[in-house]
């Protein structure tokens, strides 16, 4: 009796072993292992469309020669154990609902690509639309839109541009930073800048609050006069026009500006080529009065709204090869403006200012090294506003540019207009010979 | 009573019988199974692998460019994205290749043996090895993997007559030879001024096309190099994908120059006598070199760039054995060192980044014993040249489901 029974239940163990055998089948050797033919197709449509060659391919005539290059390309570009099926799609608009109309495909197999492919997608523009990107202007959002000032003085040298112009750089900045201001105003003469600093060159609702680039580098232009006479911007007993950095400082606090200084150490020499046409700055550039660090010293004074004291103590440092920070890095992308992120700082800022001048770092521009500040907009903590771009010489601008722009952060505005016909959808689908 | 216990010993002995053999039966198919599994998680470990080989930069993102090993790997290229490479930092992977040693620097230089009178020496002290890639990954000690940087268009060249001068290129890739590809020869022949040591070279240029064989002539009438050291590069064109094919001829026999690239991030690379390297016999003459750096412009142009300690002479042991050079960019070209040695020429090159001259690179072990290699593939641009990247990956943990 119990024979029979373990017969029976060997008869249904064997049972369960055929069934569990016959349904739990395992894979097909070519899915355990497999290729991932879907990042193989992506890499293939990117590197195909290396410069955007694809997508002027797919947009051309059917009958145009470069569809067969493009196959050639195709075949060379996979091994030979891959079959594909390149589709070109185009992408319409039916009041608002997309649909997709096949406009040609490409083969390398007639009888398809197996059971198991894969496909990746690129969905290209062809060079009839038209993006438009509006920018918001800087102080849009509080109501006080900021206006530009930037230094353009033909009256006046500069220091540490080596190979450009103060005013070829100021039509620079102008190009890349009108956009993002209501006013932008090129100071082209030392008498203007005089105006601008004693408030009376435009209403005062656009001088306050305004950014000021210095685009002479070292150098500062400084107007004949009231700024150059004993006392105002005169220092008689140190006998040095750092008093007039500290008249900049005062400025700055006063009126709330943003003074940018885009190379080398700040305030070091004072410039006016009529004023000092017979002094030069020790380099043999005349038109210049050298100053030293007290510059800047004099203007961090002025800019805290210390007591004008002569101090002619260096104090940047020289860190050498600095990075953007990942802010500057993220407004790079964002704006579109691409500086090499590595450079050399040899006049960085000591953080010890913040302390001393009432300062806070508002946005670093490149990554502090040690207790040096490269590069970064200085906020003080009752008015004005200070970007030091402690770097060797020659200056990049668009370091400043991204530094205003990463301080204000402007918004951008994208708005895309397409013309019926002006994108196509690339689908590479991908098999292994013999199916998967 | 009698009958029934053995019916039940009978009953039992052939229950525990018939269990011994279903569990043997479906533990086969369940281990089965899980190697089954094992090998899809390699793969997808493979591909994963790759993509973040491919579509990082590393730490930091310019690594490439400088002496420091970086903190994560990756050889994106840092400014352009996608999957596109950076140029050098491929040439700072020390291949599993011969190493050599030279005196003067005291350092091994890892030696990827490009071919004859075609050199990267890299130094072993600056270069990423095997098990710190591996680290970087995450893989050390878990998986093997070979990586292997290879252009996806080959091109052979050959001197098929010496006069008048004439080349056979060949123009293939893994599916075969590729036909209507446009050519572009360069032919620099090295001579002797007569009013310097230091040899010269005139420039030939001349263009074809490939037949339906994937192979072009090019005859240079006139041109007789059958006592002539030269250099041809060979530029091809297949719609918008390019490849790079050389030939260096000598008329020396032991005497080269050999450029060691001392210090990746200054870019200073030392011009040194091979007898220092490989130390053959006599006789060992003083060489006189001329160095040249070729830009590669982005239509493929080549553009001479003056370097430093552009000419010079070099001895064999005590004395003046090397000289350096600064290579003025981190834009791809490459260097051509031609020399001189009585009047014997000859010419060594050295490519700056991995694709300006078409180089190969295998990075990694060989799979030896390995149970399963799980392979994947993806195709990337090395500045504007398509390569293909193929990535090996095992696992070193054994493969056993049962000892």
């Amino acid at each position: 009796m119990r024979t029979i029974e373990v017969a029976i239940v060997i008869l249904t163990i064997t049972g369960a072993f055929v069934l569990t055998s016959y349904y739990v089948v395992l894979p097909h050797p070519g899915r355990i292992s497999p290729l991932n033919l879907r990042q193989l197709a992506l890499s293939t449509l990117e590197t195909l469309n290396y410069k955007a060659e694809l997508s002027e391919v797919v947009f051309s005539e059917l009958s145009d020669p470069s569809w067969t290059r493009l196959q050639i390309m195709l075949s060379t570009s996979l091994p030979p154990n891959i079959v594909y099926n390149l589709s070109v799609y185009e992408v319409v608009n039916n009041n608002g609902t997309i649909t997709y109309e096949l406009i040609t495909s490409l083969a390398s197999s007639e009888t398809g690509l197996g059971v198991g492919s894969e496909s990746a997608s690129l969905l290209v523009t062809s060079s009839n639309t038209t993006f438009r990107v509006i920018p918001e202007k800087i102080g849009e959002r509080t109501g006080n839109k900021t206006t530009l000032f930037i230094l353009n003085c033909e009256d006046a040298n500069g220091w540490w541009i080596t190979g450009y112009t103060a005013q070829s750089l100021a039509q620079d900045f102008y190009e890349l930073l009108s956009p993002y201001f209501e006013t932008v105003v090129l100071i082209n003469t030392t008498t203007e800048l005089g105006e601008l600093l004693n408030g009376t060159l435009l209403p005062m609702e656009k001088i306050r609050n305004a950014v000021v680039i210095n685009t002479f580098g070292e150098a500062v232009p400084i107007p004949a006069g009231y700024y150059t006479s004993p006392n105002v911007g005169y220092d008689t007993g140190a006998g040095s026009y750092a008093l007039y950095c500290y008249r900049i400082g005062e400025k700055v606090r006063q009126y709330n500006w943003t003074w940018a200084s885009i190379v080398g150490y700040p305030f070091y020499y004072v410039s006016n080529k009529e004023y000092f046409k017979t002094s030069h700055n020790s380099w043999g550039i005349y038109g210049m009065k050298h100053v030293g660090p007290a510059g800047l010293n004099a203007f961090l004074r002025g800019l805290d709204g210390k007591p004008y004291q002569y101090d002619g103590g260096w104090i940047t440092g020289s860190p050498g090869v600095v990075s953007l920070s990942e802010e500057a890095r993220d407004a790079c992308s964002y704006y579109g403006i691409f500086p090499f992120p590595y450079q050399t700082s040899t006049r960085a800022l000591p953080s010890w200012i913040t302390t001393t001048y009432n300062l806070q770092v508002a946005k670093y521009v490149f990554n502090p090294v040690g207790s040096w500040i490269p590069g970064a907009v200085f906020r003080h903590s009752g008015t004005g506003n200070f970007l030091a771009i402690g770097l060797t010489r020659i200056p990049d601008i668009r370091i400043t540019a991204i530094a205003l722009l990463l301080y204000y952060s402007p918004r951008l505005y994208k708005q895309e207009f397409t013309a019926e016909g002006t994108q196509r959808l690339i689908v590479l689908q991908l098999g292994l010979v013999g199916g998967a | 009573m009698a009958g029934s216990t053995i019916d039940h010993l009978f009953a039992l002995t052939t229950f525990l019988v018939a269990y011994l053999i279903f569990v043997s039966l479906f533990s086969q198919t369940i281990q089965t199974a899980i190697l089954y599994q094992r090998h899809r998680q390699l793969a997808v470990k493979c591909s994963d692998i790759l993509d973040n080989i491919l579509l990082t930069p590393g730490i930091p993102s310019n690594w490439g460019e400088t002496n420091l090993i970086p903190s994560s790997f990756g050889l994106q290229h840092p400014n352009l994205g996608g999957y596109t490479l950076s140029p050098f930092s491929v040439l700072r992977l020390s291949p599993l290749e011969e190493t050599v040693y030279y005196n003067r620097t005291g350092e091994w230089y890892s030696n990827y043996s490009l071919g004859e009178g075609i050199y990267l020496l890299t130094p072993l002290s600056s270069s990423l090895n095997y098990s710190t890639v591996a680290t970087l990954l995450g893989i050390n000690g878990s998986y093997g993997f070979q990586l292997v940087v290879s252009p996806l268009i080959n091109v052979d060249a050959q001197e098929v007559n010496s006069n008048p001068l004439t080349i056979e290129v060949y123009v293939g890739s893994i599916n075969g030879p590729i036909s209507g590809a446009n050519i572009t020869c360069y032919v620099y022949r090295i001579y002797k001024p007569e009013d310097s040591d230091y040899p010269a070279f005139t420039t030939l240029i001349q263009n074809a096309s490939t037949g339906e064989d994937g192979k072009a002539t090019l005859q240079f009438s006139g041109v007789n190099v059958s006592n002539e050291a030269y250099v041809a590069i060979i530029h091809a064109f297949i719609g918008y994908f390019t490849s790079v094919g050389y030939i260096v001829k000598k008329t020396t026999t032991n005497e080269d120059i050999f450029p060691l690239i001392i210090n990746f991030e200054e870019r200073k690379v030392m011009l040194v006598h091979s007898w220092d390297i490989h130390n053959y016999g006599p006789p060992n003459p003083a060489i006189f070199y001329n160095a040249t750096f070729f830009l590669i412009s982005e239509s493929y142009a080549l553009s001479e760039v003056e370097i430093e300690n552009s000419t010079g002479k070099v001895t064999y042991g005590a004395g003046k054995s090397y000289n350096i050079t600064t290579i003025p960019t981190f834009d791809p070209g490459f260097l051509i060192i031609t020399y001189r040695t009585g009047n014997k020429f000859g010419a060594t090159l050295m490519p700056w980044g991995i694709s300006s001259l078409g180089v190969s690179v295998t990075f990694g072990e060989l799979p030896t014993n390995a149970e399963w290699v799980a392979t994947d593939i993806r195709l990337v641009i090395i500045n504007g040249m398509p390569y293909q990247v193929k990535l090996a990956l095992w696992s070193l943990e054994g493969y056993q489901v049962v000892e």
